[in-house]
């Protein structure tokens, strides 16, 4: 299982990042998955995580901003590919944290498809990475 | 056989293997509620009929009063799956029985074709009487207002509250802590947070014979496992719960949940198939 986290952090690591300002109250989704930190999530970061699998689970899309609960949209733009694909590796890093599959069932979701207003398709690279860890692991 | 007739109207659907259950237990231990609404949800299947579609399209009201729907067929494989899961349980129930009987259930049984919890027909059957305990079975969300109003329904969810909320409780349950876990609690607006009355956490059953399957008939097994697996707890759950006040439901005490706790979503299909493979091979 190591040489695919190892792939899957240096693929993390790839992905561009940009300079993006913080604002107060108001939770910046593309911010907030630029600046996690592999396999190190503080409580607070992984109950955002957990309020975004909710996104995907139910509402099937990721937007820019929400009030700072997450409670609330502010956009009505998804968030981009990137982003996205920052969030399924942090996915199987939160995974290997906490153990807690619903982490996996969001990524699983993810791989599938079912995210609407968007074009989003994941990577053959990391949709590869991803494959080889769930492989391991169900 | 002497009944203890209790202060309990069970909202049920007349098509759902858990109203039946629910009901079959009740009756097991001595208790029947005072009447049964059984519902036909119109909401969760569409009209099959060609006059019944012709008479949905043009007018739903009226489709509603003459609304009539097919009792559930399952294929012999199916009903082997639900006498399969149900081998463990003192009480096997028919699910494939056409046409069920439930008049030894209640002395006061009424048929309704309702929408869903929105309809205004079951909502004001509801408030009519909400000084009662109302059972719910199925027939999807229950609307704020009706809770708004004072209304007490109990509901026994496949999950340990607070830790295991929201959909496909049997499975996450298993999942997250490797036992089959039930809740029996006062419903309110939000999802699964009422008030605690009683839970248990049970060991799951093993079942060889379905190890072989589980690749290409997840989907079959597991809608077998929720048709005639799950039930059976919710209602011994539920019969413990009756039998705890000796069915004087104005004794049940219930304590407010804690705000911790975690919700689950839809399992997907590679889960569900883990799940099926380590708890139940």
């Amino acid at each position: 299982m190591m040489p695919t986290l190892n792939n899957l952090q240096a693929f993390l690591q790839e992905i561009p990042s940009f300079s993006l300002v913080e604002t107060e109250n108001l939770f910046d989704t593309e911010l907030f998955l630029q600046n996690l930190k592999w396999g190190c999530y503080e409580l607070n970061e992984i109950n955002s995580l957990d309020k975004l699998c909710k996104k995907v689970d139910v509402l099937k899309v990721i937007f820019k901003f929400y009030s700072a609960d997450l409670l609330k949209k502010l956009s009505s733009e998804s968030i981009n590919h990137d982003s996205y694909n920052r969030l399924a590796c942090h996915l199987i890093g939160i995974f290997i944290t906490t153990n807690d599959y619903k982490f996996l069932n969001t990524l699983l979701k993810i791989m599938d498809g079912v995210l609407i207003n968007s074009t989003y398709h994941m990577p053959l690279k990391l949709r590869n990475l991803c494959e080889g860890f769930l492989t391991d692991v169900l | 056989m002497s009944f203890k007739i209790i202060d309990l109207v069970v909202v049920g659907d007349l098509h759902c293997t858990t109203t039946q259950t629910y009901l079959e237990y009740m009756h097991r231990n001595n208790f029947k509620p005072k009447s049964i609404l059984l519902c036909n949800f119109l909401y969760s299947s569409s009209p099959t009929k060609k006059k019944q579609k012709l008479l949905y399209f043009l007018n739903k009201n009226l489709y509603k009063k003459f609304a009539t729907k097919e009792p559930n067929k399952y294929s012999p494989f199916v009903t082997e799956l639900h006498d399969l899961f149900q081998k463990y349980f003192d009480y096997k129930i028919e699910f494939s029985q056409q046409n069920y009987d439930f008049s030894r259930y209640s002395e006061n049984i009424k048929y309704l074709n309702i929408w869903d919890y929105n309809d205004p027909e079951l909502q004001s059957l509801l408030l009519r009487d909400i000084s009662t305990h109302y059972l719910y079975t199925n027939g999807g969300i229950v609307p704020k207002t009706l809770f708004d109003k004072g209304i007490k329904i109990l509901h026994v969810h496949p999950g340990i509250i607070p830790y295991v909320k929201g959909s496909d409780g049997l499975l996450w349950s298993l999942l997250s802590r490797s036992k089959l876990g039930y809740s029996c609690f006062y419903m309110n607006a939000g999802i699964d947070t009422g008030s605690l009355i009683y839970q248990e956490e049970f060991e799951p059953h093993k079942f060889p014979e379905i190890k072989n399957l589980i690749e290409h008939n997840w989907q079959a097994i597991y809608i077998a496992f929720l048709q005639a697996y799950d039930p059976h707890y919710r209602g011994m759950v539920f019969s413990k719960v009756l039998k705890n006040v000796q069915g004087n439901l104005d004794a049940l005490k219930a304590v407010t949940q804690e705000s911790k706790g975690k919700e689950f979503y839809a399992m997907h299909p590679r889960l569900i198939k883990k799940v099926l493979n380590e708890s139940f091979c």
